[in-house]
Formats: structure tokens, sequence, C-alpha cells
């Protein structure tokens, strides 16, 4: 969760915004008290988690994934049939339905990452639609429309949604701060420099394939675990995982919280998912409401939301 | 299978491929023009549908007239989007350019298909014939006049659109723009004015497709979705920004389709054509014809 706090904050005071957001995340469900609230609770992490991660291909290397929802629709529909099929563990379904997502991202960034980037996006895209017709139509193997049943997490009282918090934040935590260790290392600095300028970055000896096609699948691993979660969370399963509107909820909040950031997409879930659960029967106004901020994003706050959290932050540290 | 079965799937692949023609043209010349790419072209289509199916059955117009007011609308509407949204972008540049006009033609997408939603409702509406109901007999396969009129009306709007390109002033200017913007600039072309041209033609064609389409696909709110996806296919297959290639791939796209539908069903025909452009683009990445600028 560092990333651009970097720049502005010493260590010592980095810390202790992540020590007290970590303990906040971990009193917040303790503190709500009804079932609902956790739930929303959940899709706000999970959410969160997944602009953060979607960030890694779209904020770092620039590459907009625009069938997002068909890579955690793999790692859900891999990770719930390995379940049911094989009774595997379902924690360890959703490592493989992370590997199947990641393989299925390594080979369609191989096929189109070597040409404009354009292609890249329709073919993501083509790819999540292609595979919810296939899902929808493969009705022996994943029963379509009908809904797949998913055995819950095991260990504990399948009930309880607070283990599911628990559990969820675990996992995103680990997501959270693999992919801040990878965008602070060296391989972030080659991500950011193919991003800047692909020419310039391949001059100074940066395989601009190779690290293109890393951040894809590294963000296509993360989907399908978080994918696979969400599949034993909600317990059916339908082709509807991999709808577009999916990938446009991630992506507004990807574009609203600020690319490049990994937390600003994170802060920012929770404020959009709460703030547009009031919206929540009328689908169709919380999809206009999130076209309308995509374009006042991109055309008047290019940076998105996460300079002004860092200037808020700023404040109130000294 | 029988020949007459393959003489009737090969007319419905033509005629779906003439539709993603006159989509996909105007995909194709605003990418040549200015290298972006429009989410939202499946919803002009959407619109001209709309807009040609409350004429005819609101004010009971002429079918022609109808398509024309669609035509005229979308052509508006295309130029208003080009110079409130992608101009903006397009001043301000930089890095990633393209990948933000891909969002924020998304998020216009959004947009006007969800105001359908609202204004409109989820219904499916349609007509059941634009001109008339006879059925024609051509080589022993039957197809209705209706069907034979829209290939008809989708290749002389092609046409049309070529010699405008080719042989009017403001064409050549468009593809000069196309070809080199500071060239076409220092010969007194407009540039600005160029981008929202082909910008609005390009709508134009979408809306015009939309209309004529209306006696074969009802039309709901969320119908360009269906289309749009085989259009960034068959841009993708003919070669970004190059005409020929693109009514080719069209055609080509239209006959896979109609034949993988009639045997495999709907859904499969996504998948097999997802395999064939993936072959195709690891064989020849620019496209069965190549790359090049109009």
């Amino acid at each position: 969760m560092k990333g651009g706090i970097n720049e502005m904050l010493n260590v010592k005071n980095q810390i202790i915004i992540q020590c007290v957001c970590i303990v906040l995340l971990l009193i917040m469900p303790i503190l709500a008290g009804s079932d609902y609230i956790v739930h929303l609770l959940i899709l706000c992490v999970w959410f969160g988690t997944l602009g953060a991660t979607f960030d890694l291909s779209a904020g770092y290397t620039g590459l907009v994934n625009f069938g997002y929802a068909g890579f955690i629709g793999i790692g859900a529909y891999t990770s719930s049939l390995i379940a049911i099929n094989f009774s595997i563990s379902p924690y360890v379904g959703m490592l493989i339905g992370g590997v199947a997502s990641a393989l299925i991202g390594l080979f369609l960034g191989f096929i189109t990452l070597r040409l404009h980037g354009f292609y890249f996006a329709i073919f993501t895209l083509f790819m999540s639609e292609a595979l919810r017709y296939a899902f929808a139509n493969l009705v022996e193997l994943t029963r379509g429309y009908l809904g797949l049943m998913v055995p819950p997490l095991s260990g504990f009282d399948p009930t309880l949604r607070l283990y599911y918090y628990y559990i969820l934040l675990g996992i995103s935590l680990i997501i959270l701060f693999v992919s801040s260790m990878i965008v602070n290392s060296q391989v972030g600095l080659a991500f950011k420099a193919i991003r800047e300028d692909e020419i310039k970055a391949s001059t100074m000896g940066v395989n601009v394939l190779i690290f293109k096609v890393l951040s894809v699948t590294l963000s296509c691993f993360f989907a399908g675990i978080l994918g696979g979660f969400y599949a034993h969370y909600i317990g059916v399963l339908t082709p509807d995982v991999l709808a577009s509107s999916l990938t446009v909820e991630i992506l507004t909040i990807t574009y609203v919280g600020g690319r490049g950031s990994l937390w600003g997409p994170f802060v920012t879930a929770f404020i959009l998912i709460f703030f547009t659960e009031i919206l929540r029967p009328l689908v169709i106004v919380r999809l206009i409401v999130y076209g309308l901020l995509l374009i006042i994003v991109i055309l008047l706050y290019p940076k998105g939301l996460a300079p002004y959290l860092q200037k808020l932050l700023k404040k109130y540290i000294h | 299978m029988d020949v007459e079965t393959i003489v009737s799937l090969v007319f419905y692949g033509l005629l779906l491929g003439g539709i993603y023609a006159l989509l996909s043209v105007g995909l194709s010349l605003i990418y040549g023009i200015l290298e972006i790419v429009n989410f939202a072209q499946g919803e002009f289509f959407m619109i001209g549908a709309f807009i040609c199916y409350f004429m005819i059955t609101l004010f009971n117009t002429h079918p022609i007239l109808a398509i024309m007011v669609s035509a005229l609308v979308t052509f508006m509407a295309g130029a208003l989007m080009e110079k409130l949204v992608i101009f903006p972008l397009r001043k301000r540049g930089g890095r990633g350019w393209l990948m933000n006009v891909l969002v924020v033609t998304l998020g216009i997408s959004l947009i006007l298909q969800n105001s359908a939603l609202i204004t409109c409702g989820a219904y499916h509406r349609g007509i059941s014939y634009l001109w008339s109901t006879k059925t024609l007999d051509l080589l022993g396969i039957r197809c209705s006049v209706d069907r034979f009129i829209i290939l008809l009306i989708a290749i002389a709007t092609i046409l049309v659109f070529y010699i405008f390109l080719h042989f009017t002033y403001t064409g050549k200017a468009i593809r000069a723009t196309a070809q080199n913007k500071d060239a076409a600039m220092s010969v007194g072309i407009n540039i600005n004015i160029m981008y929202t041209l082909a910008c609005a033609l390009s709508t134009m064609l979408a809306g015009i497709a939309g209309a004529i389409m209306l006696p074969i696909s009802t039309v709901y709110p969320t119908v360009g979705s269906s289309y749009i996806l085989f259009c960034f296919i068959v841009i993708i297959l003919g070669g970004l920004g190059r005409l020929d290639g693109t009514l080719l791939a069209s055609f080509i796209v239209g006959i896979i389709q109609s034949f993988s539908m009639y045997y495999f069903g709907m859904g499969w025909s996504y998948f097999f054509l997802f395999i064939f452009i993936g072959i195709i683009l690891l064989i020849r990445p620019s496209g069965i014809l190549g790359e090049r600028r109009y």
C-alpha cells in the first residue's frame, strides 16, 4: 500500500498510517454489528483489492484489461469446479484458479502485446465474452445460467460472514503487500518506464514484451484468486460473473482512485461501494453514474483521487 | 448439408457482413485518421435504429426519410462527441491517450445504453418489414425482398462513401489528414474540422446500419454491444485503418458467423471466431491484407 505516499511522507509516518489502516480494517466489521454491513465491507475489500490489482497493468504499464471480469470468472469457475469434482480444499482451489487465469493472461499477452495496445484491449474484451457464452452453453459442466452450487469455504461455520471477512482480508493484505513489493522493486521501475515511453525503455535495456506480459499475468493471477473467493463466498455461480459490467465497476474504481498508486483504488472502493449502494436497486442509474465518473475523471482529474487524499493525510499528520 | 442451405447461409453471412462493413468502415476510418477506437459505435447503431423505429411507427414516414433522419441525428451526435470529449483529450495528448479515449468512449457507451434503458425500457421493438413483404426466388433460394434491399443499401452506402473519400475535395482532405497531419496542415487543411467530420461520418454510418437493420433484428438498448465486438474483430482482421481489408474481413466474419450459428448455436460463434482470429493474429499480426493508411 506504499506506492504514491512514498514521495511525500517519511518512512516512520508511512508505517504508522499502514498500521492504523490495518487496525481499522480489522475492527470495522466488529463495530459494524449487522450482517449486511459486514457483507458490504466484504464487497469493499474485494473490489478494492481488485481495483489495486487492475492497477498493476492499467496504471503501471498502461495496459487496460477490458476483460478483467473474464479473468475473475476463470478463477471462480476453475476453483469451484475443482472443489466440486475432485473435492480439493477450496483454499488450494483458489490458487489453482489464480494459476489458470494467469495462464490465459500469459497466452493472450504473448499474442497481442507485441502489437498496438488496442489489440490487447479488444482481445481481452472478446475473450471474456467468448468465455461467458462458452460457460453458459456447457450446461453439463457448469449448469450455465441455472447456477452452479459451490461449496462454502471449509474449516468454520459457513453462515458467519465475519470469518469470510477475515479470510478475505488476509488474502487481500497478502496480495496488496506482494503487489507493493513488486511495484517498488526494479520490476516496478521497468513497468513505469514502459508506461512513460516504450522506445526509450527498450533502449535502456528493458525487455518491453516480457515486462508487459509479466504485469498482465500478475494482475490476472490475483484476479483469479479473488474470483475463487467470490465463488465460495456467494455460493452460486452463473456466467454473469464474466459480464462486462463487473469490469466497468473495477475500471471505474481504479480510474477514480488514481492510476499508478495501488492504495488509491483500494481506498476509493470503500467510498464508491458505500456511496453507490444506495443506487443498488437501480442498477441502470448506477451504471450511468459510473459512466459519468469515468468521463469526468479522465477529462478533468486524470490523476484521480489519490493526490487529494495524500494532501489530506499530510495536513492531518503535520 | 444440401446446396440450398449453404447458399442461404452464405446469403445471410453476406447480409451480416454488409452490416458489419457499415459499422466497421466508420471505426476503421477514425482509427486511420485519429488513431483512436470508439467503444460507443454500437450505441450509435442503437440510436439510429430507435430513431428509425419511432419515425416509422409514430409518424408513419417513408423508410427513406426515416433512414435520412437517423443518419442526420447520428452525424450530429458524433460531431458533438468529438468536440466535447475527444477534442480536449487530443489537445492534452501525452502518453496513453489512446487508452484514455477507449475508457472515455466506454463511459459514453454506458451512459447512452442505460439512458436508453430508462427512457425506452428493456423491450425488443421491431417492425415486420421496411419495404415489402414479398419474397424473391434467386437461383433456387428464397429470400425476402427486404433482406435483399438491405444488402443493396449497405453496399450502395459504402460505395458512396468510397467515392466521397476518393473523388471529392473534402474526402481527399480527410485522407490527407490520415496520411500525414503536418503535411495536411501545411497545405491549408483545417485538420480539426477533418477530425470532427471523420468522427461524425463514422457514427453516421453506424446510424444508417442500425436503421436499415430494423426489419431483421429488433432494437433494444443493448443491441449495439452484440454487433460491436464483431466489428472490432473485423477491423483487426482487415488490418487497422484499411478500407478494402475491412470490407473483405466483414464479409468473412459474417459468413463464418452465419455458418457457426447454424451448426453450433449462437453462443459458440463467439468462440469459433475468437479461435480463428487468434490463429490469424499469430500468423499475420497486421491483418489479412496488411496495415496501411487510407
